[in-house]
């Protein structure tokens, strides 16, 4: 019966135990005061930046402010030349449209005159022989690329076919007619 | 009084567990009250940072633009832009700039005159708006020319050096024989909002594209001088 009963065992148990979980809430305590003093420290120093920052952004704002002239110029000058480099890049250039239909034309053909706008060019053409107008018509207008050539010239028309006595010339109006897409 | 020895003996009992649980009920006070909010803090704090080292970036950067910008030729930089595009309809310069290319284009001007454009009243209701002759944000000032040339090719080179001429211009019809020509030119201006630039804080120094812009005009420029 004697041996049945062991007290002592019982005591070394519970201190044991409550040595555990006396160890186990330190632990705990260490480990949440750790992370609240070095985030309350990372927090401080990131507010000591923030002033530090502010106070630079400050200065950089009354230099700027300071600058008022040379601020209003450069900011001048950024406006114009932006505005004139899109002006550059839309305004209709109807000479290099000329310039083509210049190009397409044979040597001996002369130009007498042009009329040119944004849908169409004009030109009254002469020439001495009658053949320089079949080179056009047959050689130079076929032989031209149709992408690359004609991509800017919707039709074109021939009429007014002339003759004058006095000069012994041929002269004829065409009209070449330009596509939409390259009208503003 | 025996309820008393109860309570006694209770105390007595768990006196042992009285430390782990002030220490436990601690560390929960922290991780609720210290803890998390830090964690809110932090990633508020950082997002401010942030938000301030950009904003520095770019007034050091509008700084350093403006002293790029602001070189000892800023006053010939301006003077040629405004030039350029100018900020008002100004026929005299436009009239003056037209003589010398004509002089240039050897040919001669016989006739100027200004398309100051239509009267409008007050928009009626549901009408159209009035139609408006601009390019991009600018807007433009019709001049018809009458000119006389030695030939057709005089003409024809004038038209072509209007491109390269200040201020800007774009010609819309060309009318040219052997002797004569006429053209409907017209000449881009755009009003400066000096408010609008003097609100800007943040200003980008010269892109390429205007650097080159620039270099074009005051080529143009000194070519008409």
């Amino acid at each position: 019966m004697k041996n049945q009963i062991n007290l002592v065992t019982q005591r070394v148990d519970t201190k044991k135990n409550v040595r555990k979980v006396f160890l186990a809430s330190f632990i705990v305590f260490c480990i949440s005061f750790f992370f609240s003093a070095l985030l309350l420290l990372m927090v401080l120093f990131q507010n000591n930046e923030i002033t530090t920052l502010s106070s630079q952004k400050s200065q950089l704002e009354s230099s700027i402010t300071s600058q008022r002239e040379a601020r209003e110029n450069a900011a001048l000058i950024k406006e114009r030349l932006s505005e004139i480099n899109k002006v550059l890049t839309t305004r209709f250039d109807l000479n290099i449209k000329l310039a083509q239909v210049l190009s397409v034309l044979p040597p001996a053909i002369t130009v007498r005159s042009v009329d040119v706008s944004k849908e169409r060019i004009t030109l009254v053409v002469a020439s001495p022989d009658l053949s320089d107008f079949d080179i056009f018509l047959d050689d130079k207008i076929v032989s031209l690329d149709p992408i690359k050539d004609l991509k800017d010239i919707k039709r074109i028309d021939m009429n007014g076919f002339h003759v004058d006595r006095k000069t012994a010339e041929y002269s004829v109006t065409l009209t070449f007619n330009l596509n939409k897409a390259i009208q503003r | 009084m025996k309820k008393k020895l109860d309570t006694k003996e209770l105390v007595q009992k768990y006196r042992i567990y009285l430390v782990p649980s002030a220490l436990l009920g601690l560390s929960i006070f922290m991780l609720f009250f210290v803890i998390l909010p830090q964690f809110t803090a932090l990633s508020d704090n950082s997002r401010t940072i942030d938000d301030q080292k950009r904003v520095i970036e770019d007034l050091s950067k509008s700084i350093n633009a403006i002293n790029e910008v602001n070189g000892p030729q800023i006053a010939e930089n301006l003077t040629v832009a405004n030039l350029a595009l100018p900020t008002t309809k100004d026929v005299i310069l436009i009239y003056t700039s037209l003589t010398a290319l004509a002089e240039r284009s050897e040919v001669q001007i016989k006739n100027f005159s200004v398309r100051v454009g239509n009267f409008y009243t007050k928009q009626v209701k549901g009408a159209p708006p009035p139609p408006a002759a601009t390019v991009g944000s600018s807007a433009s000032l019709k001049i018809q020319l009458v000119i006389s040339a030695p030939n057709f090719n005089s003409v024809t080179n004038f038209s072509k050096n209007i491109y390269e001429n200040l201020p800007l211009a774009e010609v819309n019809t060309l009318q040219a024989n052997e002797k004569s020509g006429t053209l409907e030119i017209n000449f881009f201006f755009k009003p400066v909002d000096i408010a609008a630039l003097s609100r800007q804080t943040f200003i980008s120094g010269l892109t390429p594209v205007e650097k080159s812009t620039l270099e074009k005009i005051t080529q143009w420029n000194n070519l008409s001088n």
